[in-house]
């Protein structure tokens, strides 16, 4: 068993401790865009995807930095108009990867594969978030924050995905996830996977559990409809689903006591401050992997 | 010729002149930039004669401002004539202009740009649906007359004000009312015009989903009667 950062030392492309330096370097004559999903319903889908442009921006990294969304404006075919950069970064900012990063964004940016060159411009197509090493800290962080004084051999850290029988691989992403947290990292008495729609369910997390602290912590990029109203639901936290707004105050409450358990559930995953990061790691590990200049018009 | 959007966006601001695009007036100031709502401009603008506070100093302010109409509902689409007013919003930069620009109109300036620079072939509504997996490849199945009357209802100028560059198909163009034709051509070099118009290059994905809930009713309707 070791800790997360030697954890993440050996699965990064470079030492941890060049982490910060390597995504901190300029690239100023790049432009970043971050793909969200995005809702005509829900006013807060797209806040999270934001949030992470408005970190990277401040920090000065990139020429340009924008966002696009499958269901808001700019929507993909917009976007690579809005930029004057030779050299594009897309970072889809999704849990998994799937339908939506090997189909519909390679359609829609009119993508030949990671790197494509149109109308002068580079574009350089990185893997989502939710399946880069060190979203293992994230979670991990998020666990820590919801539940600080809940004793790790005492407790249950319950990772909650979407699920579907359509797409093996939305499920993969936290899978894979909890089997590193089980095998190699020191602490939680028991770690598992659960789901919405497919089993092992959320809803039975207190017969899924065998300890009297349990974390629920969603793996979703935004605090949308699934985590402030459906979930809450499946847990038992709200007999039925609540307005958006007024869930905020589901975060609030832990830990709640249920079945004799105390259940700390936390917000979605993606809305971590810290997945700014995580966007430049996946621009690192695509330099790292296919060569900084691949396929730049200039060098 | 300015080359790049934010060198077109300073030469468009030029000291002494008011710009709009869609609903919101810009014009610069001595330390920077005014934006409000083109509604509050006798209160705000430049000529109003009185100095102003403003409301809002970032461009993520914008952001705020596009999201909710005035009765607190989600506007997903930010070229919807709904924007709600009453705020005045100072930016320190142009680069700060462009951002918010972009909040309050999503790629509007740029869109504009490379359209007039020859940089956009528009994409007609049949390629766009046909091109649609998943759940949208249904849209495919739209008949000519059930894709024309939801044009002209879902884009009509009280919910769009985007100007329609697309037509149906090759050979089907879109019967679109005054406000929705754009009155001009490309002209490469040319200049961003005092109101830039927004632009519809291909239908959005609202259009899309409207689309398959057209299609879906047809097809629950037929094996109804059937
Ligand atoms: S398809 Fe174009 S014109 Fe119609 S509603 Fe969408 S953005 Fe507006």
């Amino acid at each position: 068993m070791q800790c997360v950062e030697a954890i993440e030392d050996s699965r990064l492309p470079y030492p941890i401790h060049k982490r910060i330096e390597i995504l901190m370097t300029p690239r100023k004559h790049s432009a970043l865009v971050i793909i969200g999903h995005g809702s005509t319903l829900n006013p807060d889908s797209s806040d999270p995807t934001y949030q992470h442009a408005d970190t990277i921006r401040s920090r000065g990294i990139f020429a340009e930095v924008a966002c696009a969304f499958w269901k808001e404006e700019p929507s993909m075919r917009e976007v690579l108009h809005m930029l004057d950069s030779e050299v594009v970064y897309v970072v889809p900012n999704f849990i998994s990867e799937g339908y939506f990063t090997r189909e519909v964004i390679l359609r829609e940016l009119q993508l030949d594969g990671p790197v494509t060159q149109r109308d002068g411009k580079t574009i350089r197509y990185c893997d989502p978030v939710g399946i880069h090493p060190s979203m293992t800290r994230l979670l991990l962080n998020r666990a820590n924050e919801v539940a600080p004084d809940a004793p790790r051999s005492e407790s249950t850290l319950i990772v909650v995905g979407h699920g579907t029988t359509l797409n093996e691989q939305s499920t993969k992403a936290i899978k894979d996830q909890v089997k590193l947290i089980q095998q190699e990292i020191e602490g939680f008495a028991q770690v598992i996977d659960t789901y919405m729609e497919e089993p092992p369910l959320i809803s039975d997390w207190y017969t899924l559990s065998t300890q009297p602290n349990v974390i629920v912590v969603p793996f979703f990029i935004a605090d949308g409809l699934h985590s402030y109203q459906d979930i809450p639901v499946m847990l038992g936290l709200e007999k039925e689903p609540t307005e958006a707004a007024s869930a905020r105050s589901i975060f609030r409450q832990n830990p709640n006591r249920l079945h004799g358990k105390s259940l700390y559930y936390s917000s979605a995953i993606g809305t971590e401050p810290m997945l700014a990061d995580v966007i430049l790691d996946q621009v690192a590990a695509f330099d790292t992997l296919h060569g900084e200049t691949a396929g730049n018009s200039q060098p | 010729m300015p080359t790049s959007i934010i060198d077109s966006l300073a030469a468009w601001l030029k000291p002494g002149t008011v710009r709009r695009i869609g609903e919101v007036n810009i014009w610069k100031t001595t330390s920077g930039y005014r934006v409000c709502h083109t509604a509050d401009l006798v209160r705000f603008g430049p000529d109003s004669g009185a100095d102003a506070l403003p409301t809002h100093t970032l461009p993520i302010d914008a952001r705020q401002l596009a999201k909710l109409d005035a009765e607190r509902k989600f506007r997903p689409l930010k070229s919807a004539p709904n924007l709600s007013g009453d705020w005045l919003l100072e930016l320190p930069s142009i680069e700060a202009v462009r951002e918010a620009l972009d909040y309050f109109y999503p790629a509007g300036i740029a869109l504009w740009l490379r359209w007039a620079n020859g940089k956009i072939a528009p994409m007609h509504l049949r390629q766009t649906l046909n091109r649609q997996t998943g759940m949208y490849r249904v849209t495919g199945l739209i008949r000519d007359e059930e894709a024309t009357a939801l044009v002209q209802e879902a884009c009509a100028p009280e919910n769009c004000r985007r100007k329609i560059l697309w037509e149906i198909s090759e050979d089907l163009p879109v019967p679109l009312v005054r406000e929705k034709r754009l009155e001009a051509s490309p002209a490469p070099g040319v200049e961003l015009p005092e109101n830039v118009p927004l632009l519809c290059c291909e239908a959005c994905n609202i259009l899309v989903a409207a689309a398959r809930a057209v299609v879906k009713k047809r097809m629950a309707d037929e094996a109804a009667a059937s």
